[in-house]
């Protein structure tokens, strides 16, 4: 069961993996290189974005389905939005630190956006208990 | 705008498509082993090769600032939509909360 909660996020984590690994190869050069980059690097969140909201509606229905009580989805709901919270924080960062990295034109920005990603990998990997 | 930088957004578009496409397959093979698991990966792979063949320089910097506001905000979007799913459902299984 929970691997077929989890499939599509893990899905979107490859996509973003290889995508990562697209970006390594392409490097940080010239401006239309780091266009390239910012877009690639901007389709790859889009796609954790799209398996995080699909995991994030399958847990909000598991929730509901295991709760007896209102009382006890109420509590249930309330930890797990808790535990959502960073990662939404995550995403926001990320989508941030891709803009600030798309009106500047030095490779700190576009490093830092990197790592960002990177994190946000690292904190939807955590909420679903696919990573450390 | 030119065309060359309408062929780069063009690309995005479909390699988005093709993102939603897998999201989609993922979705009705949950727990791919195999040869399904194989073909999710070599579709990621196709995606990942369409776009790194497509952006040469041809979307402006402004043209992905808009498209990550516009990624952004559907995030938002997406999960207010959830909660208020999970809510209406929830008033479905108790009944309305007082």
């Amino acid at each position: 069961m929970i691997t077929r909660r989890f499939a599509a996020l893990s899905v979107a984590t490859m996509t973003v993996l290889a995508m990562v690994i697209v970006l390594v190869q392409a490097g940080c050069g010239g401006p239309s290189k780091r266009a390239r980059t910012l877009q690639t690097v901007l389709v790859s969140v889009n796609a954790a974005r799209d398996g995080f909201a699909e995991f994030d509606r399958q847990q909000q229905q598991h929730v509901l389905e295991a709760a007896p009580t209102r009382e006890e989805y109420l509590a249930e709901i309330e930890a797990y939005k808790k535990a959502r919270q960073p990662v939404l924080e995550y995403f926001e960062v990320a989508y941030r630190a891709l803009a600030v990295a798309a009106l500047q034109h030095d490779e700190v920005s576009l490093k830092r956006a990197l790592d960002e990603v990177a994190d946000l990998i690292a904190a939807v990997n955590k909420l679903t208990g696919k990573g450390p | 705008m030119t065309m060359n930088k309408y062929h780069g957004l063009d690309l995005i578009d479909q390699s988005l498509k093709a993102l939603e496409i897998i999201g989609e397959l993922a979705k009705a093979h949950l727990g791919a082993h195999g040869p399904e698991a194989l073909a999710a990966l070599h579709a990621i792979a196709k995606v990942v090769e369409t776009v790194e063949q497509g952006f040469d320089g041809k979307a402006t910097l402004e043209d992905i600032r808009t498209k990550i506001d516009e990624g952004e905000a559907l995030l938002h979007k997406t999960i207010a939509a959830n909660d208020a799913a999970a809510e209406a459902a929830a008033d479905a299984k108790f009944g309305p909360e007082k």
